[in-house]
C-alpha cells in the first residue's frame, strides 16, 4: 500500500487553476510568471516525493494533468496563449474550459491555441450561452471542433443542450463525447448523501494564488494547503498538519454534526454545501 | 512502429516501454456473461444462451480484496457484466465487500430492468447505497430499447437521485441512430436527474460486426496510431480470466493473464506487468504488431478497422494472427535467455582464468 502522504499526493496529481482577469488589463489576477514558477518548483517536489527513481510511486506520475477554468479567459488572449504556451514547453497535458459562446464567436483562436499547446482536453459550458444558430451554421461549428481532434467534454443543462439540438449533430455523434450535465437539484437534502471525497480532492489554485485541497474549501484560507507565492522549498504543500484530516475526508466524507446549516450560496453538492455551512457556521476543525 | 508518430513521440513510447509499470484506472468484475437483452451492439455477444457462466462469490469477493492492496489498481470497483443485476445478492454482497477493502469509487453498469416498478427501484437503490455503490452507468440506447422499457431506465434515474448514487447514461451511436433518439425516448424530469452523459460510436466487434451495416459504423477519430496504457482497467471475465481492459481483450480468451481461480490476483498483476507482449501492446500500441504480421503473409486492411480496440480484439482473438506473435515473442524469450546464459559463462570462464593465473 501507498504511505500516507503518498496517497494524498495521488489525489494532488491534477491541478485545477481558476484565473480570472486582472484589474490593470494586461494579465490574471495570478500572473502566469507566478503560476510557472510555482509550478517548476512543485514539479521538483513532485519528482522528489513520486519520481520513478521512487520505488512503487512511478505509478503516481499516471494521470498528471493540469486544467484551467475561470470567468474571461478570453479577454485575457495574449496571457492565455503565452500561458499555455509556457506550460507546455514544461510539459505539462493540459485541460482547457471555456464559454462555448466564446468560442462559437471566435474559433480562430481556439484552433490557434490548439495547434501551438499540448491542449488534451476541450471543456465547453453551455450554459446561459443564448446562442441559437441554424442546424446548418451549429453543424459546421461542430465539425470543427471535432476536428481539432481534442477530448471534449461539455457542461451545461440537460435543457439547454437539447434546446441547441447537440445530441442530435453528426459532429458530436461521431465521437467521444462526455457530457457533465447540472442535475436539477432537490429541494430538500436526499436521504443519505454523505460520501468518501476521493472524487473530489484535488489541488484547486484560486484566483489569489491560494492552495486548496478541493474546490468546495476555496475561501477558507485556514483551510489552504499555502500559496503559489510562497517559496518554502521543504513545505510546498502543507499536508501534515492540515487541519481537516483529508485521509479521513477521502476515505469517508466529512462527518456533519450540524445537519440543519447549509451553505446556500453554492452550487454544489448536498454534502459540500453542509460541510461548508458546518465551517461557516461553527469554525469546527475535525 | 507507426509511422505518423514524430520521432520524439516514439522516444517518449519507447521510454514507458522500458521503465513505465502498468497502471490500472481501477478494477472491473464481470460477474455474469448473462443477459437479458440480446443486443445488435454487444461486443462481448452477449444475452444467448450458451456458455453462460457466473463467477464464484467467494473467490470474487477475496480477489477484490487482494486487488485493494496492489499499488497499481486505482481504489475504483466497477462490476458489470453480461447483466450483473441479474444477481442483485451477488451484487450487493461485492459492493459491500468493495467498500470495507477501502475502494472510494464503487460502480456498475447496467441496462436498468429492475426499474421497471418504481418502488421496487427505489429500495434496490436504497440497499446500493448502503453497500457502497457511489455511481451507475446506464446503458441506454436504440439497440437497448428493443429490450428494455423506457419506464424502467426513467425509475432508475429517478431512484438513484434520491439515493445521492451518481447517474451516467452511456450512449451508443451510430449513423442512422444518435444521442437524441435514445434521450427523446425517456421521460424529460428523469433526464433532468442524470449527473452525466458518456457516448461513443458503436464498435464493429462482436455482435455489432456480424449485424450491423458496415456503412454505418462512424471511424474513430484518434485512428489506429494511439496506445492505451492510460486507460486500462484490470478486468477478471466471468470465467474467472484476468486481462488488462474491458474494451474488446476482455472477449479474447486465450490472451487472458491468468485466472483467479487458479492464482491470487497479485501474482497475475506482477506477471502482466513483466509480460513484454503485454508491454509492447499497451506502450507501444497495437499497430506495432502490424509489420511482424504483414511480414509473415497476413493481410491486414487498416481501412477495415474504425479503433484501436477494434484492431486489438480483432487480431487477439484471431488464432492465426495470435500463433505469430506469441512464437515471435517465445523467439526473443529464447535468444534473451541464450544471450544471459552466454554472458554469465562468459564471466565465470573469465574468473575461472583469472584464478588459474
Amino acid at each position: 500500500m501507498l504511505d500516507k502522504k503518498a496517497q494524498l499526493i495521488s489525489n494532488f496529481q491534477s491541478i485545477m487553476l481558476i484565473l480570472e482577469p486582472d484589474e490593470a488589463g494586461s494579465d490574471f489576477s495570478l500572473p502566469g510568471e507566478s503560476i510557472c514558477d510555482w509550478l517548476r518548483r512543485y514539479e521538483q517536489w513532485f519528482d522528489q516525493n513520486c519520481g520513478l527513481s521512487e520505488k512503487k510511486r512511478g505509478l503516481l506520475l499516471y494521470g498528471r494533468n493540469i486544467s484551467i477554468s475561470g470567468t474571461g479567459l478570453l479577454q485575457r488572449k495574449a496571457a492565455l496563449k503565452n500561458l499555455l504556451r509556457r506550460l507546455t514547453e514544461m510539459n505539462q497535458s493540459i485541460s482547457l474550459h471555456l464559454n462555448f459562446r466564446e468560442i462559437y464567436e471566435d474559433f480562430s483562436f481556439l484552433e490557434e491555441i490548439c495547434g501551438e499547446s499540448a491542449i488534451s482536453s476541450l471543456g465547453l459550458n453551455i450554459d446561459g450561452n443564448g446562442l441559437s444558430p441554424s442546424a446548418e451554421e451549429l453543424e459546421a461549428f461542430l465539425q470543427k471542433l471535432r476536428g481539432l481532434r481534442r477530448s471534449l467534454i461539455l457542461f451545461g443543462s440537460m435543457d439547454e443542450m437539447r434546446q441547441l439540438k447537440l445530441f442530435s449533430s453528426p459532429a458530436l455523434n461521431s465521437t467521444d463525447l462526455s457530457v457533465s450535465l447540472y442535475p436539477e437539484e432537490s429541494a430538500e437534502a436526499p436521504s443519505d448523501f454523505v460520501r468518501p471525497c476521493a472524487n473530489r480532492l484535488m489541488l484547486c489554485i484560486a484566483p489569489d494564488g491560494k492552495l486548496y485541497p478541493c474546490l468546495g474549501l476555496i475561501g477558507f484560507e485556514k483551510f489552504a494547503l499555502g500559496s503559489v507565492y510562497d517559496q518554502d522549498e521543504e513545505n510546498l504543500l502543507l499536508l501534515e498538519n492540515h487541519p481537516l484530516n483529508l485521509l479521513r475526508l477521502k476515505a469517508e466524507g466529512p462527518s456533519l454534526l450540524h445537519e440543519d446549516v447549509i451553505d446556500s450560496s453554492t452550487t454544489l453538492p448536498w454534502m459540500c454545501k453542509l460541510h461548508r455551512g458546518e465551517l461557516l457556521e461553527y469554525d469546527e476543525l475535525q | 512502429m507507426n509511422e505518423h508518430l514524430s520521432e520524439n513521440q516514439k522516444l517518449l513510447r519507447y521510454a514507458l516501454l522500458l521503465n513505465m509499470p502498468l497502471h490500472y484506472n481501477g478494477l472491473v468484475m464481470e460477474n455474469t456473461n448473462r443477459c437479458n437483452a440480446r443486443c445488435a451492439i454487444c461486443y462481448q455477444s452477449a444475452g444467448g444462451q450458451e456458455n453462460n457462466t457466473r463467477l464464484d462469490l467467494e473467490t470474487a469477493k477475496t480477489c477484490i480484496r487482494e486487488a485493494a492492496e496492489i499499488d497499481c489498481i486505482e481504489p475504483r470497483f466497477h462490476l458489470a457484466g453480461g447483466e450483473a443485476f441479474l444477481y442483485p445478492e451477488d451484487c450487493f454482497a461485492l459492493f459491500q465487500t468493495a467498500k470495507e477493502a477501502g475502494y472510494t469509487m464503487i460502480t456498475a453498469t447496467t441496462n436498468g430492468f429492475w426499474g421497471k416498478d418504481l418502488q421496487k427501484a427505489r429500495q434496490t437503490c436504497q440497499h446500493l447505497r448502503e453497500c457502497g455503490l457511489t455511481s451507475m452507468e446506464l446503458s441506454w440506447d436504440y439497440w437497448h430499447s428493443e429490450f428494455i422499457p423506457a419506464a424502467a431506465m426513467d425509475n432508475c434515474l429517478l431512484a438513484c437521485r434520491e439515493y445521492e448514487i451518481g447517474t451516467n447514461l452511456r450512449l451508443l451511436t451510430t449513423k442512422s441512430h444518435d444521442m437524441e433518439e435514445a434521450l427523446s425516448r425517456l421521460n424529460p424530469e428523469a433526464l433532468r436527474a442524470a449527473d452525466k452523459i458518456t457516448s461513443a460510436p458503436v464498435f464493429a466487434t462482436g455482435r455489432a460486426a456480424q449485424i450491423l451495416p458496415r456503412e454505418d459504423f462512424y471511424h474513430s477519430r484518434v485512428g489506429l496510431d494511439d496506445n492505451c496504457h492510460s486507460t486500462l482497467n484490470l478486468t477478471v471475465n466471468s470465467f474467472g480470466e484476468v486481462f488488462p481492459c474491458c474494451a474488446g481483450m476482455d472477449t479474447c480468451r486465450d490472451c487472458a493473464g491468468g485466472n483467479i481461480y487458479q492464482q491470487p490476483i497479485s501474482h497475475i498483476v506482477e506477471s502482466m506487468n513483466a509480460d513484454p507482449l503485454l508491454r509492447q501492446l499497451v506502450f507501444l500500441g497495437v499497430k506495432s504488431f502490424l509489420p511482424l504480421l504483414r511480414a509473415n503473409g497476413c493481410e491486414i486492411d487498416e481501412e477495415k478497422y474504425f479503433s484501436i480496440c477494434q484492431l486489438c480484439s480483432s487480431i487477439f482473438s484471431n488464432p492465426e494472427y495470435l500463433a505469430i506473435i506469441q512464437n515471435e515473442f517465445n523467439k526473443k524469450r529464447q535468444s534473451a535467455l541464450e544471450k544471459a546464459v552466454a554472458r554469465l559463462e562468459a564471466k565465470f570462464l573469465g574468473q575461472e582464468k583469472q584464478n588459474d593465473a
